[in-house]
């Protein structure tokens, strides 16, 4: 052992320099360094193992696997060397072979507590709990004194137990887990031990006991955190339903924690259960709990309603006549408490009156900007009289006041607070929906002056810092939400460039105002302008997770549509996020065990979960292997075709159980908050449905991908063996001929399921409305920003019906090779249909050229773009399948690659020349006639004609100018520009490179 | 009023109108499960009562090696813009302040742009001083680095506030981290 030491040692100590090289990213060095004390010292574990770590961040990852595969037989038992190797498989994402190694190095060394330990976290990284709890308990059995490892053990059954959905073994693991942790009931050594042993006690429903170790055990009380022991505590009482006792605690808090609206929410629920209780049945004398008895000394465990009232008035009372720095909890109980006795029909005789409570609110808190929020818990549950007299009587107070401001000499604070009480106003106004009342001419009145005040209120924020919001923002804000409304009613984009133009000018005094730059960045996706939508998805400097929960609202800009600069600027963002996923969360899981944070062992792994099943990262994973194969088809050289184009393994990981696999919708549709009533917010049948299409047109591309990449292989295939699939010797069937057929029956599966995912999308609730063409459909527009993603990418819309039609010709043709029926195949014959898909996909309208239709072509023509190179994808493939073949006896040696005689080549140029060069160079006049469309725009024209808009109209001496207006529209018709140019040099390149061949 | 719990994984689909802020550094997510997995005793949410997430605090304590400076420190400390002034973010530094009392720290610190003038002052209302100032500390993209303050506040137990006194020269960034 002591000699092992030292060997270990030394090598240790030969290896520093190489530790230093790879920490300083000096990875050829550090090989070459590894070489010489190999050379010099001989094949080491611990030198091929780091030689691996520095082959394989330099990405040459079949070298490092090599390596890793012969160090595996040896089985290696030093930690340095296994853990340089773990490393490797973390990179490679080989993590199971991890365990297996910990696992072979254990059974050489059985009482290696270090391997013992990485063993088991290894299996933690897996998500494999039940051999988690074996090598546990095995931990545990060796060395005894050590508490975490029994832990470790009673938390793996407790991850058994949440990802088990056998309610059996659910009721068999539950107990388990109960005895094992009570066994060490009285050796707990921290509170992390107990409230593991706690939370099991509640997964058994067992609140009594939880009660029991709150209340009772001094220990408990020594090392559970307050807080946590008073919400476990009311958690259980009231699952227990002991009302009183739930009260008494409420009541205690809030004489401690004089905000605490959780317990004022508390008292009041505990106060109604009773009543109710009450009602029912006449009380019974009270249950004796030394507790209470004290209680009812001070008053404060009594529970009628009316005592409720009282305790509530109390406390608002109490801060009245604190007379400043008022709390709001219990102000906002008052109310709280009024609308539930109302809403349970509970007539008590002295119940404060609601208006006056209201009225009372808003003149204490009424210039916070937290006032409207706290007010979305009432309003809802207001009658529309009580609401507009409440309005009415807003109104009058806050005009009043600016007209005593007017009179008094200026003071900045109060100013700030008049404009802030305006401001609750008019999100009040618009919440309670009278803004939706007004008719277009008034709505556009009430914008012109919402923009003056925004204007007036500037001066009051020239001491801001220029990270903080003006104000006056909201003006503007709630102007912005107004013309989005008016395109809904009237289905006139030039309100939506209103829109655009109106948040840009809140950023030109608020730079850092994010409401504004999120509304400008979903606006300009609606509207396809993609270039500018990555700026300011840039400029917001959404990553990370970010990327991952607000990405939807440019996804249709960025990565549906065929541009693959905007989905890789969007898309890399979220993949980085994705790739680390597993191996960083599963890092800190680690950790957790090993401080014994249990609870967060749990909420880890399902963050983990959370991430990788999350339907976004299935989405770029899709798009991804879409570009890399039109991309890989943009390459002439089709003898070098399979070294462009992602493997069969690859491609088919991603799709395979894509039609049973579940996502998380990790969307934060939440992050603008437009202030409409409740009933024009999207609902959750609203969040439902828009993520079920979302799913649709996952399986959608995937199922596309399905049909492609079995297509290609079949292709990939046939040149290989010659075109020789069928011919078998002595009636025998060939290994070629097997594969062809699971080609063939993938491809053929793939199409039944594109066609039962288009007949999905056609059905979808979210299809039927995008079909409309009435306000709801404008409305639905704008609230879900998935929709017009359907309306563009799901058929009917033609291209996918078009692909659908291609796929099924190609069918027969994969039928006939595979029968090995002759096949007298004009390439005429599979022009035809191509011209006809071109005339289909572009309709009369698309080309009309007026501003408002124009809209739409950007993305029309990367949307047509997208489904020519798939079909150019398709034909190249039935190309290569059909034409040699009538070759193949003639050349049956020769033509090993295709195409490589000049026969074969003149009959590819004969058919590019006919069909796909013509499309192209349809297309290309498309994208012509629409930048010529973008360069020569009279903006002035546009604005002065179309928009309605005078370099002298009112507006022009308030923020937004006529300047402003002009370089907001410019941005975006150079953002088309731009994209434009984008996919012409594509097209062009495309065309070139079909004329090369 | 508001509402506080410990932060949970599941907060941060939901925090964007927090992190959005520009003062507000929006990190990855292994730095966030750091100390989640290590330190969840110092990691609180402010949720308002209608459910919205309003602000956190995440933290730790350390001690530097070799040295008896057992402290806690605040990582991050924000409030969304239209929560602030409420006394959150005073709350959230109170309660960090608390757990450190009971892991029986001397001090509390927590570094801050030095052009941050209302965090500043905010920190001073609340009884911390500026220890040293850190020259270069923070990076701005495209921009020249900024000093950052290094700010602390005694607990009970410095009782004479060994702690707290001021170095008097700015200190490089590579001496602190």
């Amino acid at each position: 052992m002591a000699e092992n030491k030292s060997q270990s040692e030394v090598q240790e100590r030969r290896l520093k320099p190489v530790y230093d090289l790879i920490e300083k990213s000096n990875y050829k060095g550090a090989v070459q360094q590894i070489d010489r004390i190999v050379k010099k010292h001989g094949q080491t574990p611990s030198a091929m193992a780091m030689k691996a770590l520095a082959l394989n961040r330099m990405n040459k990852r079949e070298l490092c696997l090599d390596i890793l595969d012969k160090m595996k037989d040896d089985i290696p038992t030093d930690p340095y060397t296994l853990q340089s190797m773990a490393f490797c498989y973390k990179d490679t994402r080989k993590f199971e072979e991890i365990a297996l190694m910990y696992a072979a190095a254990l059974k050489k060394q059985p009482k290696n507590e270090e391997l013992m330990t990485r063993l088991f976290m290894a299996h933690v990284s897996n998500d494999e709990y039940q051999k988690q709890k074996q090598i546990a308990l095995e931990l545990h059995k060796l060395f005894p004194n050590n508490n975490p490892y029994y832990f470790w053990a009673v938390m793996s059954i407790v991850m058994q137990i949440h990802a088990s959905h056998d309610e059996q073994t659910k009721s068999v693991l539950i107990p388990l887990a109960e005895r094992m942790a009570e066994r060490y009931k009285d050796k707990f050594t921290n509170a992390n031990e107990l409230k593991l042993y706690l939370n099991i006690l509640k997964l058994n429903r067992r609140f009594e006991d939880i009660l029991y170790y709150t209340r009772l055990s001094p220990e408990t009380k020594l090392k559970i955190e307050e807080d946590e022991q008073f919400s476990l505590e009311l958690e259980c009482l009231t699952k227990l339903e002991r009302w009183e006792e739930a009260l008494y605690c409420y009541k205690i808090r809030c004489d401690t924690v004089k905000d605490d609206w959780t317990a004022f929410k508390g008292i009041i629920k505990c106060s109604l259960e009773l009543h109710r209780i009450s009602q029912r049945a006449p009380l019974l004398p009270k249950q004796q709990n030394p507790d209470i008895e004290e209680a009812d000394k001070t008053n404060v465990g009594s529970f009628s309603v009316e005592n409720t009232v009282d305790y509530i008035d109390e406390k608002c009372q109490f801060q009245i006549d604190k007379k400043a720095n008022y709390l709001r909890a219990p102000f906002l109980a008052r109310i709280e408490l009024i609308i539930q006795l109302r809403e349970n029909d509970i007539i008590v005789t002295r119940i404060p009156d609601i208006m006056c409570s209201l009225k009372e609110y808003f003149e204490l808190f009424g210039a916070k900007k937290c006032w409207f929020d706290d007010m979305t818990l009432f309003i809802d549950r207001l009658a529309d009289s009580e609401i507009t007299q409440f309005n009415i009587w807003m109104e009058k107070l806050v005009t009043e006041s600016a007209v005593t401001q007017e009179a008094a000499t200026p003071d900045q604070h109060k100013q700030i607070k008049h404009l802030q009480r305006d401001i609750n106003l008019l999100y009040i106004t618009r919440y309670s929906g009278r803004h939706d009342q007004l008719s277009v001419e008034e709505k556009r009145d009430l914008i012109s002056e919402l923009m003056r005040k925004h204007y007036l209120g500037l001066p009051l924020g020239t001491s801001l810092n220029d990270t903080e919001f003006q104000y006056s923002d909201p003006y503007a804000n709630v102007a912005t939400h107004l013309l989005v409304d008016l395109y809904s009613i009237t289905g006139d984009k030039c309100y939506l460039l209103e829109a655009l133009m109106v948040a840009s000018a809140v950023l030109k005094t608020s730079g850092k105002n994010y409401l504004a730059r999120l509304m400008i960045l979903k606006i300009q996706a609606f509207l396809g302008g993609i270039e500018v939508c990555t700026d300011n998805y840039m400029e917001l400097e959404i990553k990370h997770l970010q990327a991952e929960s607000l990405s939807y609202l440019l996804e249709r800009a960025s990565h549906t549509l065929g541009l693959p600069s905007a989905f890789t600027a969007i898309a890399s963002n979220c993949q980085v996020l994705h790739r680390s996923n597993r191996r960083d969360t599963s890092e800190y899981i680690e950790t957790a065990y090993k401080n014994g944070n249990f609870e967060k062992v749990l909420e880890m792994v399902c963050f983990k979960n959370r991430l990788s099943n999350s339907y976004y990262k299935k989405s770029i994973d899709l798009s991804s292997l879409l570009y890399s194969w039109i991309d890989g088809f943009s390459n002439p050289k089709l003898t070098e075709l399979k070294n462009h184009l992602p493997s069969f393994e690859s491609w088919f990981d991603v799709v395979k159980g894509l039609d049973s696999e579940t996502y998380e919708d990790n969307r934060d549709l939440n992050v603008i908050e437009d202030y409409t009533p409740s009933i024009r917010k999207f609902t959750d049948k609203d969040v439902k449905d828009t993520f079920n299409a979302e799913c649709i047109w996952i399986r959608m591309r995937g199922t596309l991908i399905t049909c492609i990449g079995s297509l290609v292989e079949v292709c990939l295939l046939y040149t290989e063996l010659d075109g020789n699939i069928i011919k078998t010797k002595d009636g025998a069937v060939n290994e070629g001929a097997i594969r062809w057929q699971e080609l063939i029956s993938l491809f053929e599966k793939g199409l039944d399921n594109f066609d039962k995912e288009i007949e999905a999308a056609v059905t979808h609730p979210s299809y039927a409305l995008a079909a409309q063409t009435n306000t709801e459909y404008s409305l639905a527009k704008l609230r879900s920003p998935q929709l017009p993603m359907l309306e563009l990418l799901i058929p009917p819309n033609k291209n996918a019906q078009v692909i659908r039609s291609f796929f099924k010709l190609l069918q027969s043709v994969l039928r006939s090779i595979a029968e090995s029926k002759s096949i007298e195949m004009d390439v005429q014959f599979l022009a035809v249909p191509l011209i006809e898909i071109m005339k289909e996909i572009s309709n009369e309208e698309f080309m009309q050229g007026t501003f408002d239709r124009i809209f739409l072509t950007v993305e029309k023509i990367t949307t047509l773009l997208f489904t020519i190179s798939i079909i150019n994808i398709c034909m190249v493939c039935v190309f290569t399948l059909v034409s040699p073949k009538t070759k193949k006896s003639k050349k049956a040696k020769q033509s090993s690659k295709f195409p490589d005689t000049s026969e074969d080549i003149n009959t590819l140029n004969t058919f590019i020349t006919s069909t796909l060069i013509p499309v192209y160079k349809e297309l290309q006049i498309y994208v012509t006639n629409a930048l010529a469309y973008f360069n020569d725009i009279d903006l002035d024209y546009f604005l002065r004609n179309v928009m309605k808009i005078q370099p002298d109209t009112e507006l022009q001496s308030t923020s937004l100018t006529y300047d402003v207006r002009k370089r907001t529209l410019l941005e975006l018709t150079s953002s088309y520009t731009t994209s434009l140019e984008k996919i012409g040099f594509a097209i062009d390149n495309r065309i070139k490179l079909l004329e090369q061949i | 009023m508001t509402i506080y719990r410990p932060f949970t994984c599941d907060d941060f689909f939901k925090y964007n109108n927090i992190n959005l802020d520009s003062l507000t550094e929006n990190y990855g997510i292994p730095f966030y499960l750091s100390y989640i997995s290590q330190w969840p005793e110092y990691f609180r949410i402010a949720e308002s009562a209608s459910g919205k997430l309003v602000g956190y605090i995440m933290g730790k304590s350390e001690s530097k090696r070799g040295v008896d400076d057992w402290h806690g420190h605040i990582t991050a400390v924000t409030v969304s813009p239209d929560y602030r002034k409420l006394g959150i973010g005073a709350s959230l530094i109170k309660f960090l302040e608390d757990v450190s009392e009971k892991k029986r720290c001397y001090f509390v610190d927590l570094y801050v742009r030095a052009s941050n003038a209302i965090a500043v002052g905010l920190y001073e209302k609340l009884g911390y001083v500026v220890y040293r100032r850190v020259l270069g500390y923070y990076s701005n993209p495209g921009q020249p680095d900024e000093d950052g303050l290094d700010m602390r506040k005694s607990l009970s137990r410095d009782k004479d506030k060994m702690f707290m006194i001021p170095v008097t020269h700015p200190v490089s960034a590579d001496d602190v981290t």
